[in-house]
């Protein structure tokens, strides 16, 4: 006899696990035969939101006992996991063992990432270096297991009082030399701090933790929640901006820098109450020097410490052998080869002081120094335009964050929104909740209505902002003070379905460029532009016509459009890849590799960067943002989140946007 | 002839994949048989039938295992014959033809019982029968015949793989939530009531919801249709096939 529940709509049985729930009759009917179904509307189901399985850490029951390892005190504490000193059984030896918090492997991919990562450093074999002797996963806790090495660590030695300038350049010499050889196997430390190098009992460190806690802090979302970051006053500028791309030999040369800096004066090169400020200072500031600090550190000394802690990565020494070569000197009584303070420090800090001119001496900088890291200067002086008045607005679920181009900053704006953009004189916000238009202040205060039905904003000029109702009866203009609207023209005449994710400005702001939908949410091949009457002057689509675009288009300089393809040509997968194309043309460039890089775009206020957002499979909640060139070239991360939704579709739309903040 | 405007035909021929070059048709016909596109144009057809055929095999007095064996056997037997290249469109609707062909084959396996030996050859599918054999016991039609159940199956895992795309989609581009809260707006028309409801949850007015979910059953319905498109053997049966699915589904609730 059967046990089907029956549908309360029409009566007939329901098999509650065939087509998600639903009723196939009255799907029929009102989907297919277009005819309502008469009767009891059934209940709303519940929504569940799903929610990733926590994995819970267990242990044997046995106290102590780990797999073959036999814990016995804890040695340490942190950020990144516990050490023990344990007894491996198998072995009878007695080792470090590490244990990592469950929390940043959330995603296989992570897992992966890491393991590759610590296989390598288990490889290192010198005798500077700690040796790492197995890494491994038991009842889902990684761990890898090392030398114990009896000593204390260049922390507790140079705590608060500074070394014997002899003693501090030996240490850092010896460090620099194992550094340089693990660089020479292709593995980076990325965290070198004084906690990070002990010294054992023959009086020479042994550098630890190679590559990987900073490996995990960068993949997972409390980067910048400081407890994790540790100590980022060692931390070097291009590693504080998270410009990954930049991240090489220069970061660990400037770790080394920074370990002989605190040595030498008591304390780390930058200090401040606050992480942001700290930060800010690692990008920005110059370090006090060091002899202002210890009048006792030597002139040359102090300029072998500088030059590693110099802003532009090229401008340190190329490698850490040649650091430590110049330790060397400097211990035989040798003159050093490193100079005081250059030209392209006297150009950083010019530029620091004038912000807004740093264009010119980013040019100026670039001619002059071809064999300074003319690339790294340049980069630098992006960064420090982007900073001074640019902000990424990104939309996570209902909630509007703002963010800068590094990454540096995460402010939660106190409003809800759909949609959010910036007025032309970058005083304003306009946004979309519960499909009305808003206006406010850029931090969300004196919010008014005055649009209602909307489906999406943009600021026509300061005064007006174009809304698109969900009738699909086109676009209006509405004046922000007086809230008359009119009606600029309907979507019929372009297009019956309407659009899909919203229209974007031309930078003359004379035209926009849409993405027609086919029904609901269903976006199709083609950029529509078009004049603000609704005349089109001009179409983008893509030659191949089995695949959809992902997101709305955005405008770049240069007649150029970007949007997200979604599903890469012939190719029966899901995969996605920015491409761009000029308005008018019928192919497109493809400017990212096809993967899982996802919508939302956003152009640069000039139109010269594009922001991007990576998706990962199976872990929804982990978003990276990337910032490339308008071309497709120097891609750099600047930022990447968790947010603790997993499972459902989070990721709104992101706007980039300049104001005179 | 505007650029903007190209003619609905061509968007929907490519939407629906008809006469594309991956059609099962055109990929069978052409005779690369080991090709990939042959092998996942045989493994679409056979996942979108082999459900009815079981079903129908059970409903006409097979035991579980037998019916299992005889579904694996009919579809190589299909592909053997290379029977899908003669399912001539002039011929009637590819679903007829299966059904037909099944009969012919059920009838000849009764002489020759367990021709198709388990565990004889690799089977062509991994099917998972045990969900469909649940779903057979808990039928509440025990008295309808087994070509009813086998289009009362095929009609509603056309509507299944529709609504899976249709949330593949949706979680593409992150509209899961969106989906999960209009899907039950296909089954009925919503109350302002319940738009309102389903409004507070998506940030929208009540309006848009309505907005919205009419648009997700036209969605839905254009992917009906080319769910269709991709099991007949020409154009002309999807209306037909479509108008049979509706007659099939709501018969007898
Ligand atoms: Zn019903």
């Amino acid at each position: 006899m059967s046990a089907l529940p029956r549908c309360s709509a029409c009566g007939g049985w329901l098999d509650e696990r065939a087509l998600e729930g639903l009723c196939p009759a009255c799907v029929t009917r009102t989907t297919l035969i277009e005819v309502t179904a008469a009767g009891q509307p059934g209940a709303p189901r519940p929504f569940t939101a799903v929610q990733p399985p926590e994995e819970a850490v267990s242990r044997d029951p046995e106290a102590g006992k780990f797999g073959d390892y036999h814990l016995e005190v804890e040695l340490g504490r942190g950020g990144m996991g516990v050490v023990y000193r344990a007894r491996q059984a198998s072995l009878n030896r007695v080792v470090a063992l590490k244990l990592l918090p469950p929390g940043p492997f959330a995603s296989e991919e992570l897992v992966v990432r890491f393991r590759a990562e610590a296989q390598a450093a288990a490889a290192l074999q010198h005798p500077h270096i700690v040796r790492i002797h197995e890494v491994g996963q038991h009842q889902g806790q990684h761990y890898f297991s090392m030398d114990l090495i009896q000593g204390r660590s260049l922390a507790e030695v140079g705590a608060g009082s500074a070394l014997a300038p002899t003693a501090a350049a030996r240490y850092v010499r010896l460090a620099a030399e194992a550094i340089h050889y693990a660089h020479g196997q292709g593995v980076l430390h990325r965290d070198l701090k004084p906690s990070n190098i002990l010294i054992a009992a023959d009086d020479t460190p042994r550098i630890t933790d190679f590559g990987l806690a900073k490996r995990l802090s960068a993949e997972s979302d409390v980067t910048l929640s400081g407890q994790v970051l540790g100590s980022p006053g060692y931390l070097s500028p291009e590693q504080a901006a998270g410009t990954r791309g930049m991240v090489g030999v220069a970061s660990d040369v400037y770790g080394l820098g920074a370990v002989l800096y605190h040595l030498l004066t008591g304390v780390p090169p930058f200090q401040a109450d606050n992480l942001s400020e700290l930060l800010r200072a690692v990008i920005e500031e110059e370090p006090v020097p060091v002899r202002t600090r210890n009048r006792a550190v030597p002139r040359d000394l102090e300029t072998v410490c500088l030059t590693c802690l110099r802003k532009q990565p090229a401008t340190r020494y190329a490698s850490a052998q040649a650091l430590a070569e110049d330790l060397a000197r400097w211990e035989a009584g040798r003159p050093v080869r490193a100079r005081p303070t250059g030209l392209a420090g006297r150009l950083f800090r010019w530029g620091r002081r004038q912000p807004v001119p740093a264009t010119a001496v980013v040019t100026l900088a670039v001619a002059a120094l071809p064999f300074a890291g003319s690339l790294g200067l340049h980069r630098l002086g992006v960064w420090r335009l982007e900073r001074a008045n640019e902000h990424v607005y990104i939309r996570v679920g209902h909630d509007l964050f703002r963010t800068d181009p590094l990454g540096r900053t995460w402010q939660p704006l106190p409003i809800q929104g759909m949609h959010v953009d910036v007025s032309p004189d970058g005083r304003r916000l306009g946004y979309v909740r519960l499909g009305r238009v808003y206006v406010s202040r850029l931090d969300g205060s004196g919010e008014r209505q005055v649009a209602g039905d909307a489906a999406d904003v943009r600021w026509l000029d300061r005064d007006t902002v174009l809304y698109e109702p969900t009738d699909l009866t086109g676009v209006w203009a509405v004046d922000v003070h007086t809230c008359v609207r009119r009606q600029l023209f309907d979507w019929k005449a372009i297009t019956p379905h309407g659009i899909h994710g919203g229209l974007s400005l031309s930078p003359d702001r004379s035209r926009f460029a849409a993405n027609p939908q086919n029904g609901f949410d269903v976006p199709t091949q083609d950029v529509l532009v078009c004049d603000l009457r609704g005349s089109s002057v001009g179409t983008v689509w893509a030659d191949t016509p089995d695949t959809t675009m992902d997101a709305c288009p955005v405008w770049l300089g240069g007649e150029r459009v970007v949007w997200c393809r979604f599903a890469r040509p012939g190719v029966d997968v899901s995969e996605t890849a920015i491409v761009a194309a000029r308005v008018g043309d019928t192919h497109y460039e493809t400017l990212t590799e096809w993967g899982d890089i996802q919508y939302p775009v956003a152009a640069s206020p000039d139109g010269s960067r594009i922001l991007f957002v990576k998706t990962f499979p199976g872990d929804d909640g982990h978003l990276e943002f990337w910032i490339m060139d308008a071309d497709g070239g120097n891609a750099r991360r600047f930022l990447d989140r968790t947010f603790p939704r997993g499972g459902l579709g989070i990721l709104g739309a992101c706007w980039w946007a300049r104001s005179p903040e | 002839m505007s650029d903007t405007t190209r003619p609905e035909s061509i968007r929907e021929a490519a939407r629906g994949g008809w006469f594309g070059p991956t059609h099962w048709t055109v990929v069978l016909a052409a005779g690369r048989d080991e090709g990939p596109d042959a092998l996942r144009a045989r493994e679409e057809l056979c996942r979108a039938y082999w459900q009815p055929v079981y079903c129908y095999l059970r409903r006409c007095g097979r035991g579980v295992h037998d019916a299992e064996d005889l579904t694996q056997g009919f579809f190589a037997h299909l592909l053997e014959q290379n029977a899908f290249a003669k399912a001539d469109p002039a011929r009637g609707r590819f679903r007829s033809f299966l059904l037909t062909a099944l009969r012919h084959y059920a009838a000849d396996e009764q002489g020759r019982a367990r021709s198709v030996k388990r565990g004889h050859g690799r089977p062509l599918l991994s099917l998972d029968h045990d969900v469909v054999e649940e779903r057979f016991l808990r039928d509440p039609y025990p008295n309808a015949t087994g070509e009813v159940l086998f289009d009362q199956r095929w009609a509603t895992g056309v509507l299944e793989q529709a609504l899976a795309r249709l949330r593949a989609d949706c979680q593409r581009r992150h509209r899961l939530e969106e989906f999960e809260q209009l899907k039950r707006f296909l089954a009925q028309e919503g109350s302002a009531a319940e738009y309102a409801a389903v409004g507070e949850v998506l940030h929208r007015t009540p309006a848009a919801v309505r907005m919205a979910a009419c648009r997700m059953r036209d969605d839905f319905r254009r992917r009906v249709r080319a769910e269709l498109a991709r099991l007949v053997s020409s154009p002309a049966e999807v209306e037909e096939e479509l108008r049979h699915l509706c007659v099939v589904l709501t018969h007898g609730s």
